[in-house]
This record gives C-alpha cells, sequence and structure tokens, in this order.
C-alpha cells in the first residue's frame, strides 16, 4: 500500500498496523463476508498482539458511530 | 513475537482460539480502561516535541507494552501504569541520544497531574456522546465524511455508494478505512474540548 519512499518515511509501525486493520472493518462492513475472509483475519489477528490492539481501537471507534443513526432518524 | 502461520495445522488452530480469546478479553479491558485515556496519553506524548509519526508508534508501543502486561496481570489501577511506561519510553530515547527539549521534559510531571482527572469518556451522557459523534465526523474531509455518512447512518451498501457518489467502490473502501482511522483519533487521541462539532 505504501508507493513513495516519501509515504514510507512518513509511515510509522503503528499505523501500518492501523491501516490493516481498518481495510478489516471496512471488509468486514462490508456484507460480503466469506469464511475464507474471516480465516484470514484471524490470521492476521493471531500474528500478533499490535494487530489485535490496533483492530480494538478501531472497531470501539467504529461501533460507537452506530449511534450516530439517531441523528439521522426521522 | 510473530506467529508463523505456515508451522503446523494443530498448533495454528490453538493460538487462532487463544488469539480470539485474547481478543475478546483484551477488548472489553483495553476500550472500557485504557483508551479512555488515549486523550491524555497523546497530549503527555505531544510535549515531547515529536512528529506525529513517531507519537503514533509511542502510543503503539504503549499500549502493546500495557497489553504484554496486562495478558500476566490486569494491573488496578492501569493509568499510573500507562504514564510510567510512556515516561520510560521518552527517557529511553533521551539516553539514546534522541534528544528531546528540556521544557518537554520539565512538562512530564505536569502532564501526569493533568491526566489524574478521570476519563470524559466514563461519565458522558449519551447526548454527550453524540455531541462527540457528530464533532468526530465534522473532522472528516467532505468526501470521506459523505461516505461514512452513507455506509454507517443510511445503511447504504459499497456499491449503492459508489454509484451515488459517481466514484469507484475501491475509492468508497478507501473512504471508509481513512474514516475509521480519523474517527478512532478524534474520539480517543484529540482533547475534550476539540472534539466537540466545529
Amino acid at each position: 500500500m505504501i508507493n513513495s519512499t516519501e509515504a514510507a518515511r512518513h509511515s510509522s509501525a503503528a499505523s501500518r498496523a492501523e491501516e490493516v486493520a481498518s481495510a478489516w472493518i471496512e471488509q468486514r462492513d462490508r456484507g460480503d463476508w466469506s469464511p475464507t475472509d474471516q480465516s484470514q483475519f484471524d490470521t492476521w489477528l493471531a500474528q500478533s498482539l499490535e494487530n489485535r490492539i490496533a483492530y480494538c481501537r478501531l472497531e470501539a471507534a467504529w461501533d460507537r458511530t452506530e449511534r450516530l443513526a439517531a441523528l439521522h432518524a426521522p | 513475537m510473530v506467529d508463523k502461520p505456515e508451522t503446523g495445522h494443530e498448533n495454528a488452530g490453538e493460538r487462532l482460539i487463544e488469539a480470539s480469546l485474547a481478543l475478546h478479553d483484551l477488548k472489553g479491558w483495553f476500550v472500557r480502561e485504557v483508551l479512555p485515556l488515549e486523550a491524555a496519553l497523546m497530549q503527555f506524548l505531544r510535549r515531547s516535541g515529536r512528529d506525529s509519526a513517531d507519537i503514533a508508534d509511542l502510543r503503539q508501543e504503549v499500549y502493546l507494552r500495557v497489553c504484554e502486561y496486562a495478558e500476566k496481570e490486569i494491573p488496578h489501577p492501569v493509568k499510573p501504569l500507562v504514564f510510567t511506561i510512556a515516561r520510560n519510553l521518552l527517557i529511553d530515547q533521551v539516553r539514546r541520544g534522541q534528544v528531546i527539549p528540556i521544557e518537554a521534559m520539565a512538562d512530564l510531571d505536569a502532564a501526569n497531574v493533568a491526566a489524574d482527572t478521570p476519563g470524559p469518556d466514563r461519565t458522558i451522557m449519551a447526548r454527550e456522546e453524540l455531541l462527540l459523534l457528530r464533532g468526530a465526523l465534522d473532522r472528516l474531509s467532505p468526501r470521506c465524511r459523505e461516505a461514512v455518512i452513507m455506509r454507517r447512518i443510511e445503511g447504504l451498501s459499497r456499491r449503492e455508494i459508489a454509484l451515488r457518489m459517481g466514484i469507484t467502490e475501491n475509492t468508497v473502501s478507501e473512504y471508509i478505512k481513512i474514516g475509521v482511522r480519523t474517527l478512532a483519533n478524534s474520539l480517543y487521541g484529540e482533547p475534550e474540548a476539540a472534539r466537540r462539532p466545529v
């Protein structure tokens, strides 16, 4: 995903874990989640505590936005 | 620390079960106890004068060490541990010659005292939560916000969002991914005053 030296220089280890974590959240939320996706996701989670932390943090924020639907309610 | 997926199936399976248990256990505790401290932690780390990529790395390293600790024993309370780890990380960097401004070091204690106020996330009311969420949404770029609102509030599919916005489905995904990360930074990493609607 990093395609230039400039991006690589500014991309921290934390932001790389978060980038992948946000891609998983987006994919899970898309509605075409397959058993293969689940298996790849589980493998990624199992790879490191850092991955699990990045995922927990982003998912917690994304879950909170469910409440925003209340602002939209007719 | 990194488990290699190409090792034996049985072991990999066991590890996956352990990891998902760890995720479940970790998440409740981490979201409830640690994330509400993020605004104060970020304020503390920013005083070191590092750029935002370094700050993000430091934050992640603090979380990693706190969670490694918590896997053995859940710290009660967690706040002193979080700030002790953060302080030690900064001091380690000074020792390795990565000098930080003296005034930033002097501010470490002040930041620690400021961090003693309870996390806002524990006490805010539902209405306050909506204000914070709307404030975080306001901070997304217009196109990103549009995509997030369609996905999260209107419940539209990726394809429908792409059609309405006149962009590809992959671009919709990119907006959602950026939106997720930006919302997390706003909701957890910014001081309360900066989290309200603009």
